[in-house]
């Protein structure tokens, strides 16, 4: 695979909005999450996050997924420095969801529970469809390529940027804009209590490595700007995607990045990562738990690989210590114990 | 590299086989009924799959089911059924209901007492069609469904032919499968584009829509996967174009700008003149809006002696299947040299420059386009060539 070059990212979480802020949320650690009316704790991104009124004019309409997602890419953009203009013609978009709008899906059964089939809200069902978010993001920025929704519950993100990638690699167009989004609404969060462990002190402690992981739920989104342009890196690229079950990691990665979400079963098989001269990071406590959590992951390991500082449990600026980090790996699993591993370099 | 097809499975209410589907269109067959899968106060005839008995999975997760088994045909008409074993496979699947967690039941309970069953969740979690698939079949590589609304299925099918072309995978399995669902029924009905009546696509008394389902899913394949193996192909996907409007959530851009540039892109990929294009299977969704913007746009494109169908009267709008199905009936007219008319077209619309066939036509077994428009502004076009069946070296 060619290499996908990083000229912008952009992530909103409960952390905050922007790469800055997500850094910032890295370097502090762990912070209590927040707590839902029925008492669950999640990580929920504010409503002041989601209300710029600049970006989201065309967007007054949109639900929390669509906003996020909007603002998200738009600031993956703006990070790049490229101006909009610029871009819009030459940029695809693929959005990829665990869960997509659900909040807004479960609202569209109210209607048909409290008003009848026949008198549900249209603007409600065109908001309930999985690529609404995508639409607003193309529509707002005015990306007039192709646009794609996708889905996965476990591995959305790696599947993108596998798309991502075939893209640019025919020439469709010059970028793509990838990312992805997940809400967390209140009937999720109770299906979240059903399905997984939940750290009721809100603690996920993903170093644990543990055969029954705990998570706090999270929502988000997360963008990243690519191209095949070496002058366009901001950020390190995208250099391979492995899904093959025979896989074992690149051994050249100075840091793997684990995605200990407490949401895929035994987290056991990460202890083949760490010990002696290997080094592990994982940042799920810091967004929560999210299915489509390994784009968050991809964008700290961005992080790791330009500012050259180890995050986490041992924040150490590497630029003043011996060894360069060069190479990241950001690996995945899923409910079977499926790795998928995402390479990032310098 | 040209991409090809080797296998078709196609599964709607015109025909649950190629074969059934085609004497279906010939005989110019509407299989329409009162929705018979759940109970609904909506009047619009329904096209469903009926007696369909093929249960890979529970019965309720439909749309998985329909999926694995137009997938099941597909494999077996490309001579690899029980052969994927060791090579790399993408599945690259649409759909729309697929892809929702929306049981009503479930919901109804938990909005109640504050907790319902799991069984519902459970079964949501299990059925994303291409995770799902690639378990089924016990096969690795790329996975993708696609949930581009209503032009899912026909991305779908663009997506694996990239994947093909990068290198990603040797043999891709795409298409689009969704179920009769009580949501979109009410969805559509609340944007007031079901129809009450046979949907007339192009029609100038048109009235909406009606809703079917079923699954179209094609096996591709490069040149050097094909000679390997030494299969005659059906047909080659030569040419996938995508664009969004950028307009609107659900209305298309009114002068068809994405549907024009989608349309383009796929003839410049596939390096084929817009008057080499023997016939077009249109989305023709039978709704004011999409017939008008593709009306418009595929005679500026084609001219006015195009000839051009919609299938959605045999089959109503499948919404993510959609995509899979008219790809594969678009290879079933190349191979028979005709298409069926344009079921429910009477009356020429006087604002649209172009009319479908109103019998059936024969073709030239050249080059077909196929259609897709959806919400979101999606719109998606492919270019498929008939192959005959001295394979690819030929």
């Amino acid at each position: 695979m060619k290499p996908l070059f990083i000229s912008g990212i952009g992530v909103i979480s409960a952390r905050g909005r922007g790469i800055e802020k997500f850094e910032a949320a890295l370097k502090q650690g762990w912070i209590a999450p927040s707590l839902s009316q029925a008492g669950r704790p999640a990580y929920r991104i504010s409503n002041d996050d989601l209300s710029d009124s600049d970006v989201l004019k065309t967007a007054k309409r949109a639900d929390r997924f669509s906003k996020a997602t909007l603002l998200a890419a738009y600031d993956a953009v703006k990070d790049s420095g490229a101006a909009l203009k610029d871009i819009q013609e030459s940029t695809g978009a693929i959005v990829a969801t665990a869960l997509g709008s659900h909040s807004t899906i479960f609202k569209f059964l109210d209607g048909i529970l409290d008003y009848g089939e026949k008198s549900v809200s249209p603007t409600t069902f065109a908001h309930s469809i999985h690529n609404a978010a995508t639409s607003y993001l193309t529509s707002a920025l005015g990306c007039k390529g192709p646009a794609i929704t996708v889905t996965d519950f476990y591995f959305p993100f790696q599947h993108a940027l596998m798309l991502a990638y075939a893209w640019l690699n025919e020439e469709r167009f010059r970028h793509v804009l990838v990312g992805v989004s997940d809400e967390c609404s209140s009937a999720m969060d109770y299906i979240f209590e059903e399905k997984f462990q939940i750290a009721s002190d809100g603690k996920m402690n993903p170093h644990a490595f543990s055969e029954n992981p705990k998570t706090v739920p999270g929502e988000g989104s997360a963008f990243f700007l690519l191209s095949l342009n070496p002058a366009e890196k901001k950020y390190g690229a995208f250099s391979a995607v492995e899904t093959s079950q025979a896989f074992k990691g690149w051994s050249e990665a100075d840091i793997s990045v684990v995605g200990t979400n407490g949401m895929g079963g035994s987290e056991k098989m990460y202890e083949q990562f760490s010990g002696k001269g290997k080094s592990v990071a994982a940042f799920s406590d810091i967004y929560g738990g999210m299915m489509a959590s390994s784009a968050f992951d991809c964008a700290a390991a961005a992080l790791i690989l330009k500012k050259q500082r180890s995050y986490g449990v041992s924040d150490i600026d590497i630029k003043k210590s011996e060894k360069a980090v060069n190479t990241v790996q950001c690996i995945s699993h899923n409910n079977l114990g499926e790795l998928v591993f995402v390479k990032l370099i310098k | 590299m040209k991409i090809y097809v080797t296998g078709v499975g196609l599964i709607s209410a015109a025909g649950k086989t190629c074969a059934e589907t085609l004497e279906s269109f010939k005989a110019g067959e509407r299989r329409t009924s009162a929705v018979s899968l759940f109970s609904t106060q909506i009047k619009s005839p329904a096209y469903e799959v009926k007696n369909f008995s093929r249960h890979y999975f529970p019965e309720k997760l439909r749309t998985l089911n329909l999926c694995l088994a137009a997938i099941e045909d597909a494999l077996t008409d490309a001579g690899l059924k029980n052969k994927l074993q060791g090579k790399r496979i993408g599945i690259a699947m649409g759909t729309t209901v697929g892809s929702i967690l929306n049981d009503l039941d479930f919901y109804r309970v938990y909005r109640e007492k504050g907790k319902s069953s799991m069984e519902s969740v459970d079964r949501y979690l299990q059925g994303n069609l291409a995770s799902a698939a690639h378990a089924f079949l016990k096969t690795e590589g790329p996975s993708m469904t696609v949930v581009n609304a209503c032009a899912s299925g026909t991305d779908a099918i663009g997506i694996a032919m990239s994947w093909i072309k990068s290198g990603l995978c040797d043999i891709a399995i795409a298409g689009g499968s969704d179920e009769m669902n009580r949501v979109p029924l009410c969805g559509f009905g609340s944007l007031g584009i079901l129809s009450e009546s046979l949907c007339a696509p192009f029609d100038k008394n048109r009235t909406g829509l009606n809703l079917g389902e079923g699954a179209g899913a094609l096996v591709l394949e490069g040149e050097t996967s094909l000679q390997k193996r030494a299969h005659a192909p059906r047909a080659a996907v030569r040419g996938y174009g995508t664009c969004n409007d950028a307009h609107h959530l659900t209305s298309p851009d009114p002068q068809g700008i994405g549907l024009e540039k989608a349309i383009t892109s796929a003839l410049h990929e596939a390096r084929v003149q817009p008057s080499e294009i023997s016939f077009i299977n249109a989305h023709g969704t039978g709704t004011q809006d999409n017939d008008l913007v593709e009306g418009f746009v595929l005679n500026k494109l084609f001219g006015p002696n195009i000839k051009f169908l919609s299938t959605k009267g045999y089959t109503g709008h499948a919404l993510g299947a959609a995509g899979g199905l008219e790809a594969g009936f678009c290879i079933l007219a190349l191979e028979s040299g005709w298409i069926p008319q344009s079921a429910g077209f009477k009356n020429k619309d006087p604002q649209i420059p172009i009319a479908p066939v109103t019998k059936v036509t024969p073709v030239k077994k050249s080059f077909a386009v196929s259609t897709s428009l959806g919400f979101g502004g999606c719109n998606a076009a492919l270019v498929i060539e008939f192959a005959d069946k001295a394979g690819p070296s030929s």
